[in-house]
């Protein structure tokens, strides 16, 4: 296996910075490659420097890190869960993040969007924890209970709605929920750099441990592992990370479904080569994505759209050879 | 008498009565025929914009649930509407209209929406109340929808309605006219926040045209649309209107670094539209002064008005308010 | 080393006694197999013997030393768990699935070095399947899992080896093979409890057998005075003939007559 997806390694590490660079030629506002380079210069004292830097440098540097937050925290609650099915929305946590933008968007405090939205994220992970708690944080009873706190969420958000003004709010809280990184500035990344980091320190550095998590608990336990430690320390790494991201993303999913499977393609399962290559294959994908999203039209589509738009036939594809592979053991 | 002839007396009286009971058939905006009473006194309008026809045509005291576009709570109000209606906070109504609610109100007469309320306008007629379907999203509309809803009203407010109808024509008549051989500035219309903008098929963009711009928006479709600040460069917009509604004012934009280069703002041509007793912007009578406000603030003088005192006018006739100058100051006067 | 359960109770609710007091010994370089009827408490009581379950009373005793008294980590390096097979979620390759192994070796942030893989390819070669090593686990056979499974435990370099229901799903080779990679680790010094619901494999490859029925451990024994016709009546509730063949070769057989229902 390795001998013929080298290359495709190789690949996985270019691939988000090739995106990210490409990524800035692209734009609603034609420039020419000669105006691009100036502009990279002059900085914001030229209409090309204001544009790839105040436009385009920070939307992509957004793109990079919230597609590599929904890759690696994909890949990660798979093996946790032991499940190839999930993806960061099983756990309830995007709900409540919505929760907390659509409140703060009827409050009329567009401000407090990204605030309120990773505030509420984390409520929904502390109310995850704490009642997975009583079980043993078992991975069933946190999927159930993710299940049930994303449910949960979704109604108050839903009560949002109705009661939102129909001419300001509504359209505000339904653009929102269909997410997309329009008009990201640099004093949005900070917050999301400065929470992100410390999760994605501590789930890289222990990335190989993360493997023990898909053994059963009596492996695991054998193996010296107390997973009623590790398991929920796993989650609300993962939870924070997905919290950062969907309060300035709003709702994208699919991603952290679909990269996962196809990182597992190129490098296998051992999360300690699993989350990075997820979180690189993340960011290329969001890049990419980004860049359609914001260019084609003179509107923006939003991004959980186009996700779901190539992430249905993605995964459709994905599925086929999972289960051909599946088939091949007996 | 004998008795039976004053039995007689009194079933003829009241079939009299029964046959002739004051009530009129009416031509509703929809096209649909509607037996209105000849008194509606108890009017209950879900229609957010219908509620502000009822108070221009002089039925502000028939108004026994209002529903108000923009208005969550009468806390949101504008100081002029609660001024203009004390009672407001009693009339004001949000979300989904409950027929059993308004049945229990006494309510003769009902203004709805043709899109929004299709379903519970089928079933108040079912039970019997008339109601008055509205679509409205262009100046022509508006005007028939004055005239028809005066019409339903009847005495006074159908001779209102006529006259209001026919100012909102012959003010958008004149306006097309002063403007229509000058140059169009290239206008750029957003809403809620700065980076939503009106699309081709809205009310928002029909206004910007009669006033004399030249949307550069038009060829979006649908309602609000999300944009990025790479394409308001592209568009580069000379003139920037703000909805009143919008949560940004003109000197965020002008003082927003990422903005500097945009045409409107390096010329300071950023307003935010005001806001009265109704939006503007939106299809109520009001939307007079926002047309009269958009083609002053694009061509100044063209129109060879004056805002302020029309302005004033406009309150005084159609709504019986005198403004004062708190009121008037942002609203086209000093 | 030497593993001792006294007296070991355990329950998991309250009043529901699954272990009641067992106690045995197993030396070093021994083959202890434990027979018994399904849910009469195996698996738990290999889980107990692993250090991942604590009793309710009694203790597990390594050469004198009470399990729970030493780090987790401590007793992952000297007792190694090999499960039942299950069915992974993911497609682990060999190499990858007995390097886990190394965990208790292992600092939290550590990833598994060169001579951690030198123990692992070990492992592989001392259990017969180094050439596997690249093929994902999901591709392998029962046996085949099985046989990985122990190389894990032997990467753990644990001087007590317990194996739960290692033979069951195989087929006789894999079976015969995974009996006998047991006997050559304890020949090796590495002593092995193995629970098994096969009392003819006991027969010919025991060192000692004992019985946990209801919760209750006979005393260990040879594999000849254990497992009598009697003992296997009083176990599974029916009655077995036990026979031996002219080569010396012994089995345990179901009477063919009176199987109740």
């Amino acid at each position: 296996m390795s001998r013929r997806h080298a290359w495709l390694v190789h690949l996985l590490w270019i691939a988000p910075l090739a995106a990210f660079v490409g990524s800035l030629f692209v734009g609603r506002y034609p420039l020419s490659l000669a105006s691009l380079f100036q502009g990279f210069g002059e900085g914001s004292t030229s209409l090309a420097g204001s544009i790839l830097w105040r436009v385009r440098v920070p939307r992509a540097v957004a793109a990079g890190l919230v597609g590599a937050n929904l890759g690696l925290t994909g890949a990660l609650f798979q093996g946790v869960f032991r499940n190839p099915l999930v993806d960061s929305r099983i756990l309830g946590v995007s709900s409540g993040a919505a929760f907390g933008a659509a409140l703060a968007l009827l409050v009329g405090s567009p401000a407090a969007v990204q605030g309120g939205a990773f505030l509420f994220g984390l409520a929904a992970v502390g109310l995850l924890l704490l009642l997975g708690a009583r079980f043993g944080f078992s991975p069933l009873a946190l999927v159930v209970t993710g299940v049930l706190v994303g449910a949960f969420f979704s109604s108050l958000l839903g009560l949002v709605t109705y009661v939102a003004d129909p001419l300001r709010t509504l359209p505000a809280i339904t653009f929102w929920l269909l997410g997309g990184l329009g008009g990201t500035r640099w004093s949005d990344l900070l917050p999301v750099a400065a929470v992100s980091a410390p999760g994605l320190l501590v789930l890289l550095s222990l990335r190989w441990r993360l493997n023990l998590l898909s053994l059963s608990d009596a492996e695991a336990g054998a193996l010296g592992v107390n997973t009623r430690v590790f398991r929920p320390l796993a989650v609300a790494a993962g939870t924070l990370l997905v919290s950062a991201s969907v309060s300035i993303s709003g709702m994208i999913g699919w991603v952290g479904l679909i990269v996962p499977h196809v990182g597992r393609a190129i490098v296998g399962s051992d999360q300690a080569k699993l989350l990075p290559a997820s979180a690189a294959l993340g960011a290329t994908t969001l890049l990419v994505l980004d860049a359609i999203a914001r260019s084609v039209l003179p509107g923006e589509i939003p991004l959980g759209v186009l996700t779901g738009i190539v992430g249905v036939p993605a995964f459709l594809a994905v599925l086929r050879v999972f289960l051909r592979r599946r088939g091949e053991a007996r | 008498m004998r008795r039976w002839m004053k039995g007689i007396l009194v079933a003829g009286v009241i079939a009299a009565v029964g046959l002739f009971a004051p009530a009129r058939e009416v031509i509703d905006p929809m096209g649909r025929i509607v037996t209105v009473p000849d008194e509606a006194q108890r009017i209950a309008s879900p229609y957010g914009m219908g509620t502000y026809y009822l108070y221009a045509l002089g039925a502000k005291e028939q108004v026994v649930a209002g529903w108000y576009i923009g208005l969550r709570t009468a806390s949101q109000a504008p100081e002029v509407l609660r001024r203009l209606d004390p009672d407001l906070a009693i009339k004001l109504r949000f979300g989904d209209p409950n027929l059993e609610d308004l049945a229990a109100l006494g309510i003769n007469l009902v203004l709805a929406d043709a899109t929004r309320h299709a379903a519970f306008s089928r079933l108040a007629r079912e039970v019997g109340l008339p109601v008055l379907e509205y679509q409205v999203e262009t100046f022509a509309d508006l005007a028939s929808a004055l005239r028809t809803t005066g019409q339903a009203l009847g005495g006074e407010a159908e001779a209102r309605g006529r006259a209001l109808a026919r100012k909102v024509e012959d003010t958008l008549a004149a306006t097309e006219a002063a403007t229509a051989d000058l140059a169009r500035p290239r206008v750029l219309f957003s809403g809620p926040d700065p980076l939503r903008v009106a699309s081709g098929t809205m009310f928002q963009t029909l206004l910007v045209e009669a006033a004399g711009g030249a949307s550069v928006s038009a060829g979006l479709v649908g309602s609000w649309n999300e944009i990025n600040l790479e394409q308001i460069f592209v568009w580069d917009p000379e003139v920037v209107i703000l909805a009143p509604y919008s949560t940004a004012e003109p000197k965020d934009l002008l003082a927003d670094p990422n903005w500097q280069r945009v045409s409107a703002v390096a010329s300071g041509r950023v307003y935010k539209m005001p806001r009265l007793i109704a939006p503007w912007d939106t299809p109520v009578p009001d939307a007079l002064l926002g047309l009269l406000w958009l083609a002053e603030t694009l061509h100044p003088g063209a129109l060879g008005i004056d805002l302020c005192a029309e302005v004033q006018a406009f309150h005084r006739e159609v709504y019986g308010l005198e403004l004062s100058a708190e009121e008037l100051a942002g609203s086209g006067c000093p | 080393m030497r593993l001792e359960a006294a007296g070991v109770r355990f329950a998991y609710r309250k009043g529901e006694d699954v272990l009641r007091g067992v106690s045995f010994a197993v030396e070093e370089g021994e083959v202890l197999f434990v027979l018994g009827p399904n849910g009469c408490g195996k698996t738990t009581l290999l889980e107990c013997l692993a250090g991942i379950r604590r009793p309710t009373a009694g203790a597990v005793l390594l050469d004198g030393v009470d399990l729970h008294a030493l780090a987790a980590r401590e007793r992952a390096r000297r007792i190694g768990l090999v499960p039942q097979l299950h069915e992974p979620a993911f497609p682990y390759s060999v190499t990858e699935m007995v390097l886990l192994g190394r965990a208790p070796y292992l600092r939290t942030l550590a990833r598994p070095g060169p001579e951690d893989r030198r123990e692992a390819e070990r492992a592989l070669e001392v259990v017969g399947i180094a050439p596997l090593s690249d093929r994902s686990f999901t591709t392998l056979s029962g046996g085949e899992r099985q046989l990985v499974l122990i190389a894990r435990g032997l990467t753990q370099g644990a001087g007590v080896l317990l194996l739960d229901e290692p033979d069951a799903h195989l087929d006789p080779f894999y079976q015969a093979r995974v009996l006998g990679v047991a006997r050559e680790l304890s020949r090796a010094g590495v002593s092995v409890v193995l629970s098994t619901h096969d009392p003819t494999s006991a027969l010919s490859h025991a060192d000692r057998v004992l019985f946990l029925v209801r919760g209750e451990a006979s005393p260990a024994a040879a594999p000849t005075e254990a497992i009598t016709e009697a003992t296997l009546k009083a176990a599974y509730g029916v009655p077995f003939s036990v026979l031996q063949g002219e080569d010396g070769a012994r089995a345990v057989a179901l009477r063919p007559q009176n199987v109740p229902y």
